[in-house]
């Protein structure tokens, strides 16, 4: 049973990837296409939240993903830098570190997904640019990482709800993620 | 190795593999890994090459396969100290996730041979990549 819903536009640029995505995995709330919302807003169990990193962390806290820990913080902060780099060899920066820490360790944090692993993940997806040097085949850890949370069904289904909604052009269309 | 297979295939519905790819996946690995070959430490840098772009081993999710490569890989990674273990970082990877996973936890846990294994990845070296192409082509 879906304790809420997130709502937003599929045209949203950065698209809130991260958003959409845990809200598919831990199944606390419905995805809600209206384009013409102008942001995208959490509303769960009466309240509302309207930023994507706090979004992030009140499903991972519904849905019960271990989190708040010191390291996480410092990935949401990873996270919150690759939105606004756009210089190559800073995202390469941060894409060696990011490949580092993934080489030994299947998650971001621990052994488990956690909101950390969401937040990084849209984080990439939402820049063509990162998605496009990932291609590059230097960083086999990262893409390893990135490609199977990718290919999760929850994963799965909140991009095909996207892309469902992008191709319809009614207005508040819901699809069901 | 056998017992642990063929208890985590009693306790967990997907450990079979969810459909006809993932099972003939999971038995061949299951029957390659019992075969032994797969673990020795000559063959470790193999292993590690086909497990770089893999979180588990035979489908996107934990199956016996995991399972059966985990305990086969015990006695080999316990013995192995930092330095050498970490020349296979996604074999170490790959056992210390394996190794952490609830179910197989609790059924490792049931036989006295499989104790966790302790891995420093705190102070994991670097990981090497290949320089820059000399042709600059970035969009």
């Amino acid at each position: 049973m879906a304790a809420g819903t997130i709502t937003l536009s599929s045209k949203l640029n950065p698209f809130p990837y991260s958003a959409i995505v845990i809200s598919a995995y831990t199944e606390k709330t419905e995805i809600v296409y209206d384009e013409e919302a102008t942001g995208v807003t959490l509303d769960l169990n009466g309240s509302k939240i309207d930023n994507e990193e706090d979004i992030v962390h009140a499903l991972a806290k519904a849905g019960g993903l271990s989190e708040d820990s010191a390291s996480a913080a410092s990935f949401f902060a990873l996270a919150k830098t690759l939105k606004t780099v756009t210089a190559v060899p800073e995202i390469m920066t941060a894409l060696d570190t990011l490949d580092d820490h993934l080489a030994w360790r299947t998650f971001v944090v621990g052994h488990q997904i956690t909101s950390a692993d969401w937040i990084l993940w849209g984080a990439l997806k939402s820049s063509t640019k990162i998605v496009g040097l990932l291609k590059n085949g230097k960083h086999a850890h990262l893409t390893r990482w990135y490609s199977h949370l990718e290919s999760l069904g929850s994963t799965q289904a909140a991009l095909a709800s996207l892309t469902a909604a992008k191709a319809s052009k009614a207005r508040g269309t819901k699809v069901a993620a | 190795i056998k017992d642990l297979v063929s208890s985590f295939l009693n306790q967990y519905a997907a450990a079979a593999g969810s459909n006809e790819k993932d099972e003939s996946e999971v038995v061949s690995w299951i029957e390659k890994v019992s075969q032994g070959d797969v673990v020795k430490s000559e063959k470790l840098n193999d292993l590690n090459a086909v497990l770089v772009p893999k979180t588990y081993i035979a489908a996107s999710y934990l199956t016996a396969a995991d399972v059966a490569l985990y305990a086969a890989l015990h006695p080999v990674i316990s013995k192995l100290q930092a330095p050498e273990y970490h020349s296979y970082p996604s074999v170490t990877r790959y056992f210390d996730h394996i190794q952490s996973i609830p179910p197989v936890r609790s059924i490792a846990n049931a036989s006295s041979s499989f104790s966790v294994v302790n891995l420093d990845l705190t102070n994991a070296p670097k990981i090497e990549r290949a320089a820059d192409a000399p042709k600059k082509k970035e969009k």
